[in-house]
């Protein structure tokens, strides 16, 4: 998962916090006591991304086996659509902040 | 995809920017991403006046959000990488310029100014970075300043170097449309728009997240269009990922604007 990557999705985010709810979590996760993991700018009341700090950001991957039938019918099903497609047993994930402590 | 679908996208998106807004220019601030697709499907749907408006607000909100990235990223130490660097904004800055018919060369101006910082060709995976070539390339051309043909060699280079049949497909009929703009050579410039269109067909409206918009509309070979025909080039393409008024004198005529 490239640096770019990342900040399409975090710029996708950004790009959709058109109601106050949304604005406040863009806002936490520019906090700098807290993620500190983007860097906005508010102008008319909304916000834009300007970067993202990487150094603040954890990318793992994760393989997993799922329980045997419902692992099997995920992945087989999406391999006849296409072969090409993604199968369900790994997944890689960004971590931001503590979001994820404890799970 | 049918009209019908690309109208409900574009009225629903434009209702959604301008919902408690007084103005297009308030409704695009920080939203360009999303205000973009609305002023391409308006003026696919016909609606060119007020697709005009829309590119006008953009055209500047695409700066400002631009340079404020840059200066994030870039000024100061240490700076990130190229690949993740604005130019995608400043390239649509000189597309929505283009199209809006407004502000074009001091649009232009600035994103050359940005792209030729001296830092700009010693940033990491700089060679990766193709957007800071063809900025450079499409403004050198915009504003004629004799350095076309040396921006479009080094574009044309890296592209080859790396050898990704996506940025073959993409940046090999730019180069084309834009050094036949240069040679004055309408067969050159249709030839690469063709070329552009193919990789809109094969590269965009293909893939498995473009949205309807992308799906209607060859961004970069409407832009190349509008600006062969800005510069005086008398050529019509038509074509379903065209809007047609791209090929009206009424909206984009031969030579002489801005």
């Amino acid at each position: 998962m490239s640096d770019v990557w990342i900040e399409d999705r975090l710029q996708r985010l950004v790009d959709n916090a058109d109601t106050e709810e949304r604005k406040e979590f863009i806002r936490a996760l520019a906090d700098e006591d807290g993620p500190d993991a983007i860097e906005i700018s508010e102008r008319n009341g909304e916000i834009g991304l300007e970067d993202v700090n990487n150094e603040n950001l954890k990318k793992e991957l994760f393989t997993y086996q799922d329980g045997d039938q419902t692992g099997e019918l995920a992945s087989d099903g999406l391999r006849q659509i296409d072969a090409e497609e993604p199968r369900l047993d790994s997944v890689e994930i960004v971590k931001i902040g503590d979001v994820f402590e404890g799970i | 995809m049918s009209g019908t679908t690309l109208s409900e996208v574009v009225t629903s998106e434009r209702e959604s920017l301008l919902a408690g807004k007084d103005s297009i220019e308030d409704a695009v601030v920080t939203f360009a991403r999303r205000a973009q697709p609305v002023a391409i499907g308006l003026l696919a749907l016909g609606d060119v006046a007020d697709a005009r408006d829309w590119f006008d607000a953009l055209t500047r909100e695409w700066i400002v959000d631009a340079d404020n990235k840059f200066d994030a990223k870039y000024g100061s130490e240490p700076r990130k990488s190229a690949q993740l660097g604005p130019w995608d904004a400043y390239i649509n800055a000189m597309y929505c310029a283009i199209l809006g018919r407004s502000d074009v060369e001091p649009t232009v101006e600035k994103v050359l100014e940005q792209v030729t910082e001296s830092f700009v060709d010693d940033l990491e995976n700089r060679s990766l970075a193709h957007r800071i070539d063809l900025a450079r390339a499409l403004s050198s051309c915009l504003l004629d300043t004799g350095t076309v043909e040396e921006d479009l060699t080094a574009l044309e280079a890296t592209v080859q170097d790396r050898g990704k049949p996506w940025a073959v497909a993409r940046y090999v009929p730019s180069v084309q449309v834009l050094r036949g703009l240069a040679a004055d050579d309408a067969t050159e410039v249709e030839a690469g728009i063709e070329g552009l269109l193919t990789f809109h067909r094969d590269h965009v409206a293909s893939a498995r997240d473009a949205d309807v918009v992308q799906k209607a509309v060859a961004l970069d070979s409407t832009a190349m269009l509008a600006l062969a025909r800005r510069e005086g080039m008398a050529i019509t393409v038509d074509h379903e990922a065209i809007p047609d008024a791209l090929n009206a004198d009424e909206y984009y005529p031969v030579g002489g604007w801005d």
